[in-house]
């Protein structure tokens, strides 16, 4: 995995430093009529980025999986799947059509299933790998429909044949959009499953049941990117579609928001990490829909160490704990159940670091991000901007409280557990710690690669990340008319700036506030205790908790909704088809016959093998007979 | 090579006709043997002589002596087929050879038809039935068929066509090994292997097939144990096979 | 018409193998029939190498005109394992039943 990364590293330096492309077809794979789709590698900026982010936190992940899966039972399946994942990805990245993208993305989902339900024995979670796999079909099947009209209006799948068709088209005027709409809603269903968006979004959190590197780097830092990357990948058609992008622009900031809430009362530290990366996701899909792809892969990009390095962070607890607690124990998740683990001291500091980023802390690299997505919401300045400017907001209010609950409940205070288990938790080892030292390093200056424009006021001037990418954009910008809303925003005026530096200052005055107010409440136990009695009446939740506690009954609602009418027809189904049709008229009709004719036909076998012969051959005569007095006519 | 060509289909038929006739399964191996050495003849004649030594090294070879092998191993060389001939001179039921000295009698008389067996008129109304159907066919065969034409002078070794070699490639004679393996390595490679494969799984199986019983290894078989054979049947045979239990 | 043709060879090879069909049909020790089943195999040969010598005077090339011959070399390889195999099979009988009758190999009856 190293040496994938330091070959990517390779192809990411030189061959595409002058604006370059490569692209190369391997072989041709399906070919009938007017489809033709091979199998070909197509390594542009964008997709060589993705590939740096995928290869490298491979790497740290491997890394500290040699650590965290040291003692189970099934290390080598574990890394089978994980380099079975790490290919489809690529492969999803790489591909130069749609169906070669559609490859991965089946791929990655595969590998998601696989990894979800690694520790097979429990029904839980298999369960929840199964749940992961059936809604992202669903997804699958949006994208599906999607490809297939995108191939019905331009006639291929290739990206550089659609680059073409589109321009062509364009020129001519030529484009139908409602089609185009269409088809573009049904390519972000499929990036809502694999993604995580509502309404899809119910498998990300019950998939926390895999191990938690594989959290880390599927559930957090790539496969779930997938979607961005489409979208990102697709952006030369999705401006075209307005009103497909305004539905992922709302999809997305709802998603943020929703998640984000939920994140607030989760008890497990893993479900807390899955819910902010649904609300993260949602953030990225925010600036996609505002057609800010550049800062949507720039969230992927600083997403990526960050939201690694707090998943590695609390498996580095995790595995700590369940040397005393037992595996799969859910005690040893529960930051209820956890306090005062700054006994460990690299896995406490890292995670802070990471906090930090997530919570958009100033000067970080979450909040360069974060803070460049509301400010383009912001910037919109129509009454949708204005809403989903809010509900951002709100998200990363929320986003900040959770995750120094999550810091305060795990690190500080009073250890409220298990005494056994605090005295031997003890910090990771070598190869867990690397990883997230290097990983807290990024999650600090990552968003040093793409500044504000409003810091150039500062002489700090840092773009190299969005000059990076503008090639990957520059088709589908150029087709846009100057005021439309999918413009990237070219130069800034000084009343830009001006709302930039606010904007700036709300943020960061926002996230200092909300963490400083999480972290003395969850870091004292006498505060707990407060808001504790403030949340429960006589021990039990009440009101708006339950409702958050409960996701807002969502699983409930689709159990409710899908799952149990499918279940009651798939019963009749089971009874009528099943039983009666294939299994007593098929089956055993079938059998019956053969039974009585075999009956019958068993007197013939008198068992000498003599006989069998004569028959041979007389039949074998005959034949010849037959066929010579055919040849006669 | 008419000459040679009416000698040994001669020969051949011959060859056939003693390995159908003969009682004694060695006797009539070695018809089947002079029936194989006639057939080599006939491949000589028909200008291949790559066939015609690979039958002899083959069939002749290898094949008869493999047969005459299992007859020795099995003991079965004048077995069932042996029983006299309805009519024939002499006729006892269930004759086994040698019987006549067992009881303390010289041997009498010598009946050559005791060797011989009868036709079989099933069989052979079913054979004459296919020689006649097969007949019929050659017959009607075109009149192209009525001769076999001059060979070319040679095939071009680059070119697989006959007779249009340029100057630089060389000959090939029909029939001989270099044609003949060229067809074999450039025609049909993969049929080439896949024979090469099903020899090998025909040696394992026969191993697996004709070994004895081995102590602790699955598929292997003891016969007479697991048949639960008398002992007065075939003494020998258990006796030999009391040493495994 | 001299004796040497197409029409003369492929009748001896089907009166060969009419005889192997005799053997078969005819015999009971399961060696006997194997050995037939050789001359009726011996006698597909001779027809696929006459007919392999007819095409070369029809002037095919190399390859067309040879392929009755490889075929040749084919058949021979697999009556090989054939051989092989099905002697096999008699000696394990044979250690079963005592015999090698191919009337005594009926356990599969009924």
């Amino acid at each position: 995995m190293v040496t994938s990364f330091a070959l990517a590293v390779l192809l990411f330096v030189f061959p595409l430093s002058d604006n370059g492309v490569i692209h190369t077809t391997a072989v041709g794979w399906i070919s009938t009529g007017g489809l033709n789709i091979s199998l070909g590698l197509y390594l542009d900026h964008l997709s060589g980025l993705y590939m740096l982010i995928i290869t490298g936190i491979g790497a740290l992940i491997h890394i500290y999986s040699i650590g965290y899966m040291k003692h189970d039972d099934a290390y080598w399946r574990y890394f089978a799947y994980l380099n079975l994942f790490l290919f489809s990805m690529l492969m999803l990245v790489l591909g130069d059509n749609l169906v070669c993208m559609f490859l991965g993305w089946e791929g990655v989902g595969l590998c998601s299933y696989l990894l979800i339900g690694f520790w097979y024995k429990h029904l839980v979670n298999t369960n929840a790998g199964m749940k992961a796999f059936l809604v992202n079909r669903v997804g699958d099947f949006g994208f599906m429909i999607g490809m297939f009209l995108i191939f019905w209006h331009f006639g291929s799948l290739n990206y550089t044949d659609l680059f073409l068709s589109v321009d062509q088209a364009t020129a001519k005027g030529a484009l139908d959009s409602s089609l185009l709409n269409w088809a573009c809603v049904c390519m972000f269903i499929g990036a809502c499953g694999k993604s995580a968006q509502i309404p899809l979004y119910v498998w990300l959190p019950d998939a926390m049941a895999g191990p938690t590197p594989v959290s880390a780097l599927i559930h957090a830092a790539t496969m779930v990117t997938a979607g961005i990357y489409m979208l990102a990948r697709m952006n030369f058609i999705y401006v075209h579609a307005e009103y497909a992008m305004t539905v992922v622009a709302v999809i997305g900031a709802s998603t943020a928001l929703f998640a984000g809430t939920i994140g607030l009362v989760q008890r497990d530290v893993k479900k807390v990490l899955a819910y902010s990366t649904v609300s993260q996701l949602g953030f990225m899909f925010l600036a996609a829909g505002l057609g800010q792809f550049n800062l949507a892969v720039f969230h992927v990009f600083t997403h990526a160490f960050f939201k690694a390095l707090l998943f590695l962070g609390s498996g580095s607890v995790i595995h700590s704990l369940e040397h005393t607690l037992g595996h799969g124990n859910p005690d040893s998740q529960d930051i209820w159940k956890m306090g005062g683990l700054k006994k460990m001291p690299v896995t406490c500091w890292t995670m802070v670091i990471g906090s930090l980023a997530l919570a958009g802390f100033p000067l970080t690299a979450g909040f360069f991000s974060k803070d460049a997505i509301l400010f383009s919401a912001f910037h919109r300045g129509d009454t949708l901007g204005w809403v989903l400017y809010g509900m951002g907001m709100v998200a990363a209010v929320c986003t900040a409280f959770y995750t120094f609950r999550m810091v305060g409940l795990t690190f500080f205070g009073q250890w409220r557990g298990n005494e056994a288990a605090y005295a031997h938790a003890d910090e990771a080892p070598g190869s867990m710690a690397v990883p997230l030292v290097i990983l807290a390093f990024f999650a600090l200056v990552a968003g040093l690669l793409w500044l504000p424009p409003a810091f150039a006021d500062l002489h700090l001037h840092s773009e190299s990340f969005k000059t990076w990418l503008d090639p990957v954009w520059a088709q589908g910008q150029a087709a846009l008319a100057a005021d439309s809303h999918l413009r990237m925003p070219q130069e800034h005026d000084a009343a830009t700036i001006a709302a930039e530096w606010m904007n700036i200052a709300i943020s960061s005055v926002v996230a200092i506030v909300m963490i400083a107010f999480a972290f003395s409440i969850y870091s004292k136990a006498g505060n707990i205790a407060k808001v504790q009695k403030l949340a429960l009446r006589d021990g039990k939740p009440t009101g708006l908790y339950t409702m958050v506690l409960n996701k807002y009954y969502v699983d409930e609602l689709y159990d409710t909704m899908i799952v149990r009418p499918l279940k009651l027809v798939s019963d009749v189904l089971f009874v009528v088809v099943d039983v009666v049709v294939i299994d007593l008229i098929l089956v055993r009709g079938t059998a019956e016959v053969v039974r009585v004719s075999s009956d019958l036909g068993r007197r013939i076998q008198t068992g000498l093998v003599r006989h069998y012969l004569y028959a041979f051959a007389v039949g074998a005569v005959i034949l010849t007979a037959l066929f010579l007095m055919i040849a006669q006519r | 090579m008419e000459v040679l060509f009416v000698i040994s289909s001669l020969v051949s038929v011959v060859g056939a006709i003693i390995l159908l006739t003969q009682r004694n399964a060695v006797y009539a191996l070695l018809g089947l043997l002079i029936a194989f050495f006639g057939s080599a003849g006939i491949f000589r004649s028909l200008d291949a002589p790559f066939i015609a030594v690979s039958q002899i090294l083959i069939y002749a070879g290898a094949l008869a002596v493999m047969f005459l092998f299992v007859l020795m191993f099995t003991d079965t060389r004048t077995q069932l087929d042996s029983g006299p001939p309805p009519g024939a001179v002499g006729a006892r039921p269930n004759y086994k050879p040698g019987e006549d000295r067992k009881a303390g009698e010289k041997l009498i008389r010598f009946n050559p038809l005791d060797h011989i067996l009868l036709p079989q008129p099933l069989a052979a109304v079913i054979a004459i039935a296919f020689l006649l159907c097969t007949g019929y066919a050659i017959f009607m065969l075109p009149e192209r068929y009525n001769t076999f034409g001059d060979l070319p002078a040679g095939y071009d070794s680059a070119l697989f066509t006959a007779g249009a070699a340029d100057s630089g490639s060389r000959l090939l004679p029909f029939g001989g090994t270099d044609a003949v393996s060229k067809t074999i390595f450039e025609g049909f490679p993969l049929a080439f292997e896949v024979v090469s494969l099903l020899i090998f799984a025909a040696v394992l199986g026969a191993v697996l097939l004709a070994r004895r019983h081995l102590a602790g290894i699955p598929g292997t078989q003891d016969v007479a144990r697991a048949e639960g054979q008398e002992p007065q049947e075939k003494p020998q045979a258990e006796t030999g096979h009391k040493g495994h239990h | 018409m001299g004796l040497l043709e197409p029409k003369v060879v492929l009748m001896l090879a089907a009166a060969l193998f009419s005889a192997g069909l005799y053997g078969v049909l005819s015999r009971r020790n399961m060696i006997m029939i194997l050995m037939s089943l050789e001359l009726m195999l011996n006698a597909v040969n001779v027809s696929l190498v006459a007919y392999s010598r007819y095409w070369a005077g029809q002037g095919a090339d190399l390859l067309g005109s040879h392929s009755g011959q490889f075929f040749t070399l084919m058949v021979m390889a697999v009556a090989a394992a054939e051989v092989g195999i099905g002697l096999a099979i008699i000696v394990a009988i044979f250690r079963r039943k005592h015999t090698a009758d191919a009337d005594a190999a009926s356990d599969l009856k009924n």
